[in-house]
């Protein structure tokens, strides 16, 4: 995974947003506010405006969080941008990463992500989605069908995740009901993923 | 729902600049002019106190920036916490010699985005505290109270926390009247229709005719039960119950009550709910001072209100009593 992969896979999300911010503020009002799509559209076009001039991910990363913290001061927009902090500074100096490295920065950006929030895993969050993500991407053998196994793996987590509550944050008040949606950070994962790599 | 708006991506920083313009004593600045500050600054020596929230409430948060309240506030989109520059930014503008005391809603996207200022400018050697307002009983049980939200209570947290700061009060001082207030008060609302995010496509939540929701949060969080709408003297008699099921121990004779609206309820609803209210106070024994009825903290167009009670002791009603200048509340010097 290079940076122009990334970046393409940014693109092509932003060209998508219009659906997808409309689906995700459709699952959010569900069990909360209704703005996650119109808050992670933001954040997603904050972001492509990143640019690198020497593809160095670890810059690239930390100017998405960058680009992620000045978008929002939402608690979803505060993970994501020390997910994106966390990611930076392992891959700094690093043009590529193979999927083992890819593997372990998916497992620092989660734990940066339960450290920032003060969440657990099993609360029903992004964090469940992005740590479904790296176990996949550290268990799995075949590079070239690595986006596979990531979508796989964050739709295997929303599939999980179904019949059980969210035990934190706002959503955490909706109970029961929070049983019957998925978490709409997951879903953004698992739907972002779908777009960025290409599958339909 | 009909919004009087020119654009949902403008309607934030154009209701601020509107603010600003009609209340010369507070000033727009830092990123994207989503810092409200006092104009002139925090005085040499004095603790500074900073807030900050999602938009959506006003008056709460940046309303309460001004003499003997606040001195700056992060402003955040909708129903969305501040920047974490916003932040930064607003706490910066708050210090000036004497530390500042960070007072916000007990939100995620502000706790974390405080908590990050406050290990910058713990690095840079300068003092700081946090208090989180918590006064929303139907947010989580009592056993569960840390985790409780914080809604129109805030206000007298920092009408204390600003007296004491006004008066000279060192950043302890200021920090343990915060925590005393937070303590004290206590707050409940209730629904009859939702309010809508500007540009989003639907309702934040919807009610059937004559139905209303107790107990729902000032972002439509569902609260403890929805049913048939009933009387004024009921949903007041309710919602005093349930506060004085909350009293602290140690209380005295003597509440501060807040009856608010959160948005689109009028002040002679307010006024009817108020009558009742106070009726059941004075039956328990209890002294009703400084009333508050008004809008002090809305959901936009959110039909319904809120009941604040803050069981107060001499300290704390002198601090209510002190004087105060702030768009959303000026006491008389």
């Amino acid at each position: 995974m290079m940076y122009e992969t990334i970046k393409g896979g940014l693109a092509r999300v932003a060209d998508a947003l219009p659906a997808l911010e409309k689906d995700l503020n459709l699952a959010d009002a569900k069990i909360g506010d209704g703005d996650t799509g119109g808050m992670l559209a933001r954040v997603v076009e904050n972001m492509q405006s990143v640019t690198s001039d020497d593809g160095d991910l670890g810059s690239y990363f930390l100017n998405l969080s960058f680009a992620a913290q000045s978008a929002t001061g939402s608690s979803l927009g505060n993970l994501i941008s020390a997910a994106l902090a966390a990611a930076g500074k392992k891959a700094n100096g690093l043009r590529q990463l193979e999927r083992l490295q890819l593997a372990e920065i998916l497992s620092l950006a989660r734990d940066a992500m339960l450290r920032r929030g003060g969440a657990s895993l099993g609360d029903k969050t992004v964090i469940d989605a992005v740590h479904a993500i790296a176990k996949a991407v550290a268990d799995f053998k075949d590079q070239a069908d690595l986006p596979t196994v990531m979508i796989d793996a964050a739709d295997a987590a929303l599939i999980n995740f179904r019949g059980r509550p969210v035990r934190i944050g706002r959503a955490r008040m909706f109970a029961d009901t929070s049983r019957e949606f998925d978490d709409p950070g997951m879903l953004a994962v698992a739907m972002f993923l779908r777009v960025a790599l290409a599958r339909q | 729902m009909t919004k009087i708006i020119n654009a949902p991506k403008d309607y934030v920083n154009q209701s601020l600049e509107g603010l600003s313009l009609a209340y010369p004593d507070i000033v727009l600045t830092g990123p994207g002019d989503r810092v409200v500050r006092r104009r002139g600054g925090v005085a040499s020596g004095k603790v500074g106190i900073v807030s900050g929230g999602g938009a959506g409430h006003l008056p709460l948060f940046c309303g309460y920036v001004g003499k003997g309240l606040i001195d700056t506030c992060a402003v955040g989109n909708v129903f969305e916490g501040p920047t974490l520059d916003a932040c930064m930014a607003a706490a910066r503008l708050a210090e000036n010699g004497a530390g500042i005391l960070q007072l916000i809603g007990n939100y995620g996207g502000e706790r974390m985005n405080f908590a990050a200022v406050r290990e910058t400018l713990e690095d840079e050697g300068i003092k700081v505290e946090t208090v989180l307002g918590t006064d929303d009983i139907a947010s989580a049980s009592p056993e569960d109270s840390d985790r409780r939200r914080g809604v129109a209570g805030l206000i007298f947290a920092y009408k204390a926390a600003g007296a004491r700061a006004a008066e000279g009060g060192s950043l302890e001082d200021v920090k343990n009247i915060a925590v005393k207030a937070v303590a004290r008060t206590k707050t409940i609302g209730f629904g009859t229709a939702g309010c809508q995010i500007p540009g989003s496509d639907t309702p934040r939540f919807v009610l059937e005719k004559h139905q209303m929701e107790m107990g729902i949060g000032i972002h439509g969080e569902p609260g403890i039960w929805r049913d048939q709408l009933r009387s004024a003297d009921a949903i007041a008699e309710e919602m005093v119950t349930r506060l004085l099921a909350e009293r602290p121990l140690d209380a005295g004779d003597k509440v501060a009550i807040l009856v608010n609206s959160l948005g689109a309820t009028p002040l002679e609803e307010l006024f009817i709910l108020y009558r009742h209210a106070t009726t059941i106070l004075e039956k328990n024994g209890l002294r009703v001072v400084r009333p508050l009825v008004g809008h002090f903290v809305t959901s936009m167009e959110m039909a319904g209100a809120s009941i604040s009670l803050s069981f107060i002791d001499d300290e704390l009603d002198a601090l209510y009593a002190a004087p105060a200048r702030s768009p959303a509340w000026t006491v008389a010097p």
